[in-house]
């Protein structure tokens, strides 16, 4: 599945669905070009996340997913956000990553979910919203990033968290590294990751 | 950083690898882990860059890893399986998935050896020359 971005304003040749119905009943269609062009008909309409999401979560074709969730970035809002969050779990490597470019590029809208996904109890579900913070959530993603690290049990967790803090993290966030890595100092991976990611922050 | 026991290859035998990560620390991990024992490393920050890279450069392992964007290692690993011109290159893929249904999805992609991150330096060459067939002195 391509890179998640917001579609351009160009949308591609759809079938003109002349009402809400026709929308909904296209969403259900044993063709997969009428569920895909469905799914971009569906942000005309005010419940177009609702109607998105009642078929996301037994789609499977993999164009179609990307039609929905190119629209759900489109649409906007926490409630598109809560929508793609259980794409996280998905069994698809590219369905994963594929929320969680859609989750960052909805910004502050996908903050709410970010806070919840972050603490989530699966460790690879805390991984993939480590890369939401990659996005444009702004510093509190970081200073969220920070606060967790400490405590933060599940190594590849940890150095997933590392790595996203050599990205977005500032000059403030060198103590929290240095503390990490004095508390696995016999893991030298983590080291690495520590030595690299503080090479990385900008300078205090 | 370096151990102190690396053996590095025999001269004139150095292999060509391909590391395939999204995260810069990860790969920076595995060159300084591979080229002081003799290995020249090429990295691809995605599936979709490694296969441009592995159609025009031959390798002798491809080190993968699972989450990355535009396209994931598995899709990765797949396509490189139906290409003919590098079907055969071996891949070892890490990951931090590491139940049951995750190792078996990479074996049937066509993974010859799946290990769980992070991987130590040592057991990282270990099975980098096993899997090149690599020789020391």
């Amino acid at each position: 599945m391509p890179l998640v971005k917001a579609p351009a304003p160009q949308t591609p040749a759809a079938p003109a669905f002349p009402d809400r119905a026709s929308v909904l009943a296209a969403i259900e269609s044993l063709d997969p070009s009428e569920r895909r062009a469905a799914a971009w008909a569906s942000r005309a309409y005010a419940d177009g996340i609702d109607i998105i999401a009642h078929r996301l979560a037994v789609e499977s074709d993999a164009a179609v997913v990307e039609a929905m969730i190119l629209n759900l970035v489109a649409i906007g809002s926490p409630k598109a956000a809560a929508v793609l969050a259980p794409l996280l779990r998905s069994g698809s490597a590219a369905r994963r990553f594929a929320a969680a470019e859609a989750l960052r590029d909805l910004g502050p809208d996908a903050l709410p979910m970010f806070d919840a996904l972050i603490r989530d109890e699966d460790p690879q579900v805390r991984i993939m919203a480590a890369e939401v913070a990659r996005g444009q959530l702004g510093g509190a993603a970081a200073q969220t990033l920070e606060r967790l690290l400490p405590d933060e049990d599940h190594v590849n967790t940890a150095c997933a968290f590392i790595d996203v803090l050599a990205e977005i993290g500032s000059a403030g966030t060198a103590p929290v590294l240095r503390h990490f890595a004095d508390r696995h100092a016999g893991n030298a991976y983590v080291r690495f990751a520590v030595d690299t990611a503080l090479a990385r922050l900008p300078a205090a | 950083m370096m151990e102190d026991n690396v053996t590095p290859l025999r001269p004139g035998t150095a292999k060509r690898l391909l590391v395939i990560d999204d995260s810069a620390i990860v790969r920076a991990y595995y060159r300084q882990a591979l080229e002081p024992a003799g290995y020249a490393v090429e990295e691809a920050f995605n599936g979709l860059e490694a296969l441009e890279k592995a159609l025009t450069t031959p390798f002798d392992l491809a080190i993968v890893d699972v989450n990355m964007p535009k396209m994931d290692g598995l899709s990765f690993v797949r396509r490189m399986r139906a290409t003919e011109e590098i079907a055969c290159l071996p891949v070892l893929m890490t990951s931090t998935l590491d139940r049951d249904s995750d190792i078996a999805a990479a074996r049937a992609a066509g993974v010859n050896l799946y290990v769980v991150k992070p991987i130590a330096e040592d057991e990282l060459r270990r099975f980098t020359h096993i899997m090149t067939g690599a020789e020391t002195p």
